[in-house]
């Protein structure tokens, strides 16, 4: 596989070392890396994942609405944000590890490069329950 | 393809009895054909370089990786850019925000220095590195960005089968550990390359210190040279502290550590005939 961008590789080091769950998307909107908190909404291991054919991959994670119908690939945040050249925000459902159906929130940010070319995007997660896990007051 | 180390020496010149050997120098190596001279990085080594240069017909192409004063500050001093009549292209890093014109004007300009770009006799013609591998006058080149801090290329040039690359400030290893080379940065510049000038200002114990700086240890150096199959390695950016002793010791360290090819650690004068 074609080694990443710059950008790229030190935004999926930061994703790594980050809490909250984040995926990563190339400029072709294919799911380059997901960290261990998105790995919890997924349901599934970014390794067994990322083996996978570009089609299964985003088969596999699609996020869906609550009547259980998936979103288009131009719906998905990450390729909203590199379309529009701006953060996008954008609510679904998701079946977890655990199998259970949950609304998840993501706000997707084109990573647009000093060059100029939008390589990818940096889509950070949100999970109702873990929403409500932060403490009250912790703002 | 004869290669020629002008300065080797990072972050700031250092010339002193203690590193006459290495040399004090900041970076700056030649690639010439019979065609073309392509010129790497434009530290303060490159007068000397000038100096040979001056009045050879060959077109000459300066590859600048990124705009630390180490890299540009040989610039207004290489003879070749006063000789009217003669044209020198001028490579940098692109940004969307101000063009290679602007930010080197930052340098080449009252009261830095005291001649504009527009001044100098010979036609400059600065381009943006493109993101696509391009052709200068035989010279087949790549550039990418590189993890350093601010907009930093690394270079690989090739020619009639043989190619070289030079990564002179990296510090790879701030995207992750070097395994999985899909997440190595700079690697597809590398991938067995006949000689692989790269950063290797620091011992492991100073690259503890200095994580983010945008530079790697000798340590880290080997590793990615041996991940990308490059036959040779030529330690590179010496930190400005070490004396020739010390040099002499990474370089033992490196020689021991490559596990595909062989080191060497930059020096001035070094030319190599690929
Ligand atoms: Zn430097
Ligand atoms: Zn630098």
């Amino acid at each position: 596989m074609a080694p990443s961008e710059v950008e790229l590789i030190l935004a999926r080091q930061l994703a790594d070392g980050l809490a909250v769950p984040v995926l990563l998307v190339d400029g072709r909107g294919d799911t380059v890396f997901f960290n261990e908190p998105a790995e919890v909404l997924f349901g599934r291991r970014f390794d067994e994942v990322d083996a996978l054919p570009f089609e299964a991959r985003t088969a596999l994670l699609a996020p869906r609405y609550a009547d259980g119908s998936p979103l288009t690939i131009e719906q998905l945040p990450g390729m909203r944000a590199m379309r529009e050249r701006r953060p996008a925000h954008v609510a679904f459902h998701m079946h977890g590890l655990d199998g259970v159906l949950r609304p998840v929130e993501a706000t997707a940010i084109p990573l647009e490069s000093a060059r100029g070319h939008v390589l990818g995007a940096f889509v950070v997660l949100w999970a109702q329950e873990a929403a409500a896990r932060v403490p009250p007051g912790a703002a | 393809m004869k290669i020629t180390v002008w300065g080797s020496r990072g972050s700031i010149a250092s010339a002193g009895p203690e590193t006459v050997r290495y040399g004090g120098n900041t970076a700056c190596v030649s690639v010439e054909s019979d065609d073309a001279i392509c010129i790497l990085d434009a530290g303060s080594g490159l007068r000397r370089a000038g100096l040979v240069f001056t009045g050879d017909a060959r077109p000459i192409h300066l590859l600048l990786t990124h705009l630390h004063m180490d890299h540009i500050q040989g610039l207004g001093f290489f003879r070749p850019l006063f000789e009217s009549g003669r044209t020198i292209h001028l490579w940098g890093p692109p940004s969307t925000t101000q063009d290679l014109r602007t930010r080197l004007t930052r340098y080449l300009s009252p009261p830095l220095f005291p001649v504009r770009i527009r001044d100098f006799g010979a036609d400059v013609e600065l381009h943006d590195a493109p993101v696509e591998s391009w052709l200068a006058d035989g010279f087949e080149i790549h550039a990418a960005a590189l993890i350093h801090p601010g907009p930093t290329l690394g270079y690989r040039i090739s020619a009639g089968g043989r190619s070289v690359a030079y990564l002179s400030d990296h510090e790879p290893a701030l995207g992750g550990p070097l395994i999985r080379t899909r997440w190595i940065s700079g690697f597809d510049l590398a991938v067995r390359a006949d000689v692989l000038f790269h950063d290797g200002q620091y011992t492991t114990d100073e690259y503890r210190q200095r994580v983010g700086w945008g530079h790697s240890s000798v340590e880290q150096a080997v590793a990615f040279a041996d991940l990308a199959g490059a036959a040779r390695l030529v330690l590179f950016h010496h930190e400005p502290d070490h004396d020739d002793t010390m040099v002499d010791d990474m370089l033992e360290q490196a020689r021991s550590a490559r596990q595909n090819g062989s080191a060497d650690a930059a020096r001035e004068g070094l030319v190599i005939d690929l």
